[in-house]
This record gives C-alpha cells, sequence and structure tokens, in this order.
C-alpha cells in the first residue's frame, strides 16, 4: 500500500457512494456495510437489503471504483453474516430519506402486526393520518402509503 | 417512461374565458416566481384538464409500457438479468401506480382513467405499439427508451403542479438506474459474439424510427401550446427534446459500433442542433390513432387483465379487512 | 455433515423458489388491480433472489454456477414441488397456491434460521423476514377474498380444494429425513408440514372457506425426483430461450 490508509479515511470516502436509485441516501447510512479492513487490500463487506435486491452489483461496482478514485485498490465481499433490517440505517439516513420524500422505515422490534404499517408519518406534514395501500411499492423496499392530509400518495422505506 | 410530445391538442380560444382575471393573474405570478401549485390551490380549468391529460397519458405509458418488457421477464437470460428486469418493471407498475395517484389529486379517478384507457379515448406514448421480437429489442427500450424518457421527465419535473413533480423526482432517480442496466445490457451485446452484435444492430434498425418519434411532431407541425409552455405544463419543445436525446446518446451508440439507419443524421457543428431525415409523420399520426402492430394487442391485454380481475375488485368492495382499499 | 442430505434440501428449495418466482413474474402487467400487478412482481424477485442465494450455497459446496444448474437442466433433474409449476390460471389459483406455499416457506425458513449448518442458517435469517410481507400479503388477501361475495368465495374454495393435494407434495418425505434431524441440520419434512396445517387452519378459520379433513386429501407426489406435469417443460424452455441462443456467450 502506497501511503496509510486508515479505516476512518475509508469510511470517509465510503460516505460518497451512494444508493443507486436514492441519490440522497449513502450506503453507510443505509447500513449496507458490515465492515472494512485493511490488509493487502482494502476489504468491505456488505449485505444486501432484500436478498433478491438487483442493485447489488451495482453498489459493488460503485465502491471499487470510488476507492480507486482515491488510489484504493478494493474488494467488496457480499454476506449474510450480519444481515441487514432497517434498523441498520442511521439517524442522519432516516432524516434525509425524509427530506427526500420517502418516509423512514419505523422501529423494526415494533413491527409486530399489521398495526404499525396502519399509520406511517407522511413525509410531507409529518401527521399519521395515513393508510397502507400497498405493502409492495416499486421497489422491494418500499411500501405505497396514502396520506389522508395532504390528499397525495407517499412511498415509505419498508420495516424489515 | 414517457415521451410526451404527442400530449396536447390545440387549445381553442374561449377556454380561458369565464376565469377570474385577478385569479387568473396571481397563480399566473406565482408560477412565475416558481412556486408549486398544490392540489387545494386555485387553478384555471384547462390548466387542470391539460394537466390531468399529461398525467394520465404519463401514467398509461407507464403500464402499457411494462408490457413489451415484461414479456421478455421470463426469457431473460441469466440471473443478474432476469432479477433486474424483473425489478425495472416492476418499477414502471410501480410509477403508474403513484402517477395515478398524482392525477386523482385533480379529480379524476384511476377508474375512469383506466376506463379511457381501454376505450381508446385517452393515449400513451406511441413507442409501446411496436413489437419486441428479440432479447435486444427488450435492451433497446431499457436503455435508449428509458433514456429519451428521462429527457423529457426531468424537463417535467421542473414543472408547476406540485404532486406531479414530486413524483417525477423519485422517478427519474429510479430511472438513471434503469438506463444504466439498459447501457450494460447493450453493452455485453456490442461486445459479445457476431450474433448479439447483429441482433442489437436489427434491434437498432427497427426501433429507430419509433425512437425519432418518441418526442413527438416536429415543432414546425405540432400545435401551439404557449399558454402550456407559461403554466410550466409543458416544459420543452418536442424538437429541443429530441435534440437533446440524441445529444446525448448518438454518441454512445456509434462509440459502442453500431450504425444508425438515417444517412443524413449528423449535427450541424454551427448551429449545435442534429439534423435527421424528417421522420415519418404520417405514420406517427396512423400508429397513435389505433393503427400500429400491436396497439389492439396492447389495449387487449389491458382490457382482458380488467375484465378477469372484474370479481377481485367487487369483492374488494365489500370492507372486511383493514388495508386492502379498493382502488381501480 | 451428510453432504447429499444437504444437497437434496437446498435444490428442491431452490428449485422451488426458482419455479414459483417464474410463475408469479408472470402476472406483471396482467394482476386485477395494479397493486396486484406489484405485489406479485415483487414476490417474483424476492424467490428469484432467495433461489440464487440457494444456488449459490450449492456451487460453494462444489456444484455448478447458478446460472447453469438453473438455465441448463431438464424438468426431470428439477426437484421442485409439483405446486410451483402449476399454469398461474385465474388470480384466485395463483392467490391460494401463494397462501398455501409461501405459509410453508415462511415456516420452513424459520426452522432454518437454526440450522446447524451455518452457510443455511444465515440465509435463512434473512430471507424469514421478507416471508412476513409474503405470509402478511396472503392472509390478507385470503381473508378478505374468502369472506366476501358469492363468487370471491366460489372461486376460492374451488382452487383451495384444486391446491391442496399438490399443496401437501411440498412435504414429499425425503430419504434424507433422518440423517438432516439428528445432525440438527433441519427438522425434517414431517414436522414442517404438522405446522403448516395448523397455520393454514387458523387463517381458513377467519374465512367462510371450508378446510377438507387432512386425511381425505390424498397427497400429489413426485416432484421432489423429478417427476412432473406437461407444464415444466415449457416453462423452462422458455425461460432458457435467449439463455440457449449460445450458452457460452455473456449476456
Amino acid at each position: 500500500m502506497a501511503e496509510t490508509v486508515t479505516i476512518e479515511k475509508i469510511y470517509q470516502w465510503l460516505e460518497e457512494v451512494k444508493d443507486p436509485e436514492i441519490p440522497v441516501l449513502s450506503l453507510l447510512d443505509l447500513g449496507v456495510i458490515t465492515n472494512v479492513s485493511i490488509g493487502d487490500k482494502v476489504k468491505i463487506e456488505m449485505t444486501p437489503t432484500f436478498v433478491g435486491c438487483p442493485a447489488i452489483d451495482y453498489m459493488k461496482n460503485d465502491i471499487v471504483d470510488t476507492l480507486k478514485k482515491h488510489g484504493q485498490e478494493a474488494e467488496v465481499e457480499v454476506t449474510f453474516r450480519k444481515p441487514w433490517s432497517s434498523d441498520c440505517i442511521s439517524e442522519k439516513g432516516k432524516a434525509a430519506l425524509k427530506k427526500y420524500g420517502l418516509a423512514p422505515p419505523p422501529d423494526n422490534k415494533l413491527f409486530t402486526d399489521l398495526e404499525i404499517l396502519e399509520n406511517a408519518e407522511c413525509p410531507r406534514c409529518s401527521q399519521t393520518n395515513t393508510e397502507l395501500k400497498n405493502p409492495f411499492g416499486p421497489t422491494l423496499c418500499r411500501a405505497i402509503y396514502y396520506c389522508n392530509n395532504c390528499k397525495e400518495a407517499f412511498e415509505q422505506f419498508k420495516p424489515v | 417512461m414517457y415521451g410526451g410530445g404527442n400530449t396536447f391538442e390545440g387549445i381553442k380560444s374561449d377556454e380561458l374565458t369565464g376565469e377570474d382575471p385577478i385569479k387568473l393573474a396571481e397563480f399566473e405570478a406565482r408560477i412565475e416566481r416558481g412556486e408549486k401549485i398544490e392540489p387545494s390551490d386555485w387553478m384555471p380549468k384547462l390548466y387542470r384538464k391539460q394537466l390531468i391529460r399529461m398525467i394520465e397519458q404519463h401514467a398509461h405509458s407507464e403500464i402499457i409500457g411494462a408490457l413489451p418488457e415484461g414479456t421478455w421477464i421470463t426469457r431473460a437470460p441469466g440471473f443478474k438479468r432476469k432479477m433486474a428486469l424483473m425489478a425495472k418493471v416492476q418499477d414502471e407498475v410501480g410509477h403508474g401506480q403513484l402517477l395515478y395517484s398524482a392525477a386523482e389529486t385533480l379529480g379524476k379517478s384511476r377508474e375512469e382513467m383506466i376506463d379511457d384507457l381501454i376505450n381508446g379515448k385517452s393515449k400513451y406514448s406511441n413507442i409501446f405499439n411496436y413489437p419486441t421480437f428479440t432479447w435486444a429489442d427488450c435492451c433497446f427500450i431499457s436503455w435508449l427508451v428509458d433514456a429519451g424518457a428521462i429527457v423529457n421527465q426531468l424537463a417535467n419535473a421542473k414543472g408547476s403542479y406540485g404532486p406531479y413533480c414530486r413524483a417525477l423526482d423519485r422517478i427519474c432517480a429510479e430511472e438513471s438506474f434503469h438506463l444504466k442496466y439498459g447501457h450494460h445490457c447493450v453493452i455485453y451485446l456490442a461486445s459479445g459474439t457476431q450474433t448479439q452484435r447483429d441482433m442489437f444492430q436489427e434491434a437498432l434498425n427497427r426501433w429507430w424510427p419509433p425512437m425519432m418519434h418518441f418526442f413527438g411532431p416536429s415543432d414546425k407541425i405540432s400545435v401551439h401550446t404557449e399558454i402550456l409552455m407559461k403554466w410550466k405544463v409543458k416544459m420543452g419543445t418536442n424538437d429541443d427534446m429530441r435534440n437533446q436525446f440524441l445529444d446525448m446518446y448518438v454518441p454512445k451508440i456509434w462509440e459502442l459500433g453500431f450504425t444508425i439507419p438515417d444517412p443524413n443524421l449528423k449535427k450541424n457543428t454551427e448551429t449545435g442542433r442534429w439534423e435527421y431525415t424528417e421522420p415519418d409523420w404520417e405514420e406517427f399520426k396512423r400508429v397513435i390513432n389505433g393503427d400500429g402492430p400491436c396497439n389492439k394487442e396492447r389495449l387487449e391485454v389491458r382490457r382482458i387483465a380488467e375484465e378477469r380481475g372484474r370479481w377481485v375488485r367487487e369483492a374488494l368492495r365489500t370492507p372486511k379487512t383493514a388495508y386492502v382499499t379498493p382502488l381501480a | 455433515m451428510n453432504q447429499e442430505a444437504i444437497k437434496e434440501l437446498l435444490y428442491k428449495m431452490a428449485d422451488d423458489q426458482l419455479i414459483l418466482g417464474h410463475r408469479n413474474s408472470e402476472w406483471t402487467g396482467f394482476g386485477p388491480l395494479l397493486e396486484e400487478d406489484i405485489a406479485f412482481s415483487s414476490m417474483a424477485q424476492d424467490k428469484v433472489g432467495h433461489s440464487l442465494a440457494l444456488y449459490t450455497i450449492l456451487n460453494d459446496l462444489g456444484e455448478q454456477d447458478p446460472d447453469t444448474i438453473a438455465f441448463t437442466r431438464n424438468a426431470d433433474q428439477f426437484h421442485n414441488t409439483v405446486l410451483t409449476e402449476l399454469p398461474n390460471a385465474e388470480y384466485d389459483f395463483s392467490l391460494i397456491r401463494h397462501f398455501l406455499y409461501d405459509t410453508a416457506e415462511a415456516l420452513r425458513f424459520e426452522m432454518l434460521s437454526h440450522s446447524s449448518f451455518e452457510p443455511l442458517a444465515l440465509v435463512a435469517t434473512k430471507v424469514r423476514g421478507e416471508l412476513r410481507y409474503h405470509t402478511m400479503h396472503a392472509n390478507t388477501w385470503v381473508k378478505q377474498l374468502g369472506a366476501a361475495t358469492e363468487e370471491s368465495i366460489g372461486r376460492l374454495q374451488q382452487s383451495l380444494e384444486l391446491a391442496l393435494p399438490y399443496a401437501l407434495g411440498i412435504f414429499e418425505p425425503s430419504p434424507y429425513e433422518s440423517d438432516l434431524i439428528k445432525e440438527a441440520i433441519f427438522e425434517g419434512e414431517k414436522a414442517l408440514e404438522e405446522k403448516w396445517k395448523k397455520k393454514v387452519e387458523e387463517v381458513i378459520a377467519q374465512t367462510q372457506l371450508h378446510l377438507p379433513k387432512w386425511e381425505t386429501i390424498a397427497p400429489h407426489y413426485g416432484g421432489r425426483t423429478g417427476k412432473h406435469t406437461e407444464y415444466l417443460q415449457p416453462l423452462l424452455d422458455e425461460m432458457s430461450e435467449v439463455f440457449k441462443i449460445d450458452p457460452t456467450a455473456e449476456w
């Protein structure tokens, strides 16, 4: 390794890699980066949000490309050792989602039945006068709600 | 995926009479200042009508657009492609759902919109009336039709109607991911075997004319839409959009070693505009009025799906459980 | 650990997921309402993803790569239960199949999340969370349509009776059953079947549907050993149509 690179530095660079479908959310805030280590190469471990996530290859490539830009060869391994849950999204990530118009997921531990899914908080008016329209949204990780206040549909990042 | 252009009819001279001139002036001043119009705000009838028409066409384009690519999900070669294509087509249907919901904020129900689609009163992007014969046709749509749609949608996202703009912001983010997927598919064909290269060249030859139609008739012959431009309903002229698309994608197509079936296609270095053989607008009109290769098939699929699903929708109207809401 | 036993288990699970995922994806664009279009294609995507994760474990155990396994075998080399290969037919059949199958699958992955075979336990832990949405979807719709109109109840009842023998085929006895149990890899088909019956009874009891006595239903076996209906080979031919244009090509 040419220059001394620290784990901290790597995390800083990873902040630049965004979710391919949600450009305001970094992979770190999404919580899919599960480990970073430095040996002969930089080694990144990540885990998919959903097993069938079609974006995982793109994320992998983005990580490799970004680190290459900073002069680091990186190897990315996808594993299920630390499975992702929606609780892995950071507070900063949740705030970014809301600002982007996607309701952040409620605490997953609370999600035992439909009741929790019923009253998601509308990302526009912050009220919970909402109803679940479809537990399956445009992407695997989102559900569709309707806000009775705004009279508008919105998407929620699902609790899993 | 939506190309616009074919959206608007001519506006009759009396369509603004009867509107309160003070409210109208306020409304126009707000748009001028870059404010968004929200569902409960005052708006001229013509604005509402044209917006419904546009968002509805966009929504229809998403769900009809899912069909030509959707038929390749079961045939996509390999896990990577299969999963990405599934996700992409599902995204399109999901966009349809969001867009119908945006149009509903203007007072037309999804049921009415779907009825109008099936009875031919309301249109969708012309390009989906062409068949996908091979995997390469499907890749053409995933890359280039999506690219065209993004050009159009990015412009529309800067429009004046709040719910539509918000939906478009998220749609554009997702479609840029589709675009990456489509581009990858084509790169693999381009760098693959001779069979693969030929497949894509043939698809390109078939799809180029409808792609040129995608942005709508040339400004020289299309109806006047100044007021819609002023109200930020329509955000650019058809020729501008087409030019922007050519500017971004013709070099990429050439870079991959494919030829575009138009000997006159070149960029005029002085004007910065692309020159091309004038598309056959008669064919465009013929297809949009129902006489394209797949119009009947596309609507028939929709009609049968609606017909076969009727008992489900009826059953949903008997309120039994909490969250399943009858929609269309 | 008994590799053959693990492989048999993985193959049948992965094949189930792939084939049912394929069938679910056929609803894309044809659903009775947009929400259902999206629901079925979401579940299709999940299932194909789950099959890939399982084929990947098989690959690590020395089997061929996932694309080759999935796209080049013939029907008699597939171990999916026959239930998954039957055509979609009308929405009522697809819904009932989804309910019967996913109830079993959610329980199976729940059980496997405690498996002594770690790679499978890791995948199962992840998958069971996703399957909550599948069973929630199935239960809600079966409860709603199973107690709504005369037509909806009648249709669901008919499809239920048609699907039940095939659904029991999910639990076709495995020659490795005792090995799997002994090594704490999987509690076995028999245990799964019992749990499944309870869950199915529980949901059906909340509808106006009638569940026949279990002992009157003759299970349709054969899928696990490659004996399939005439519907599977055409499905596979379609699935591999492009792939086989040139199996050495990269697509």
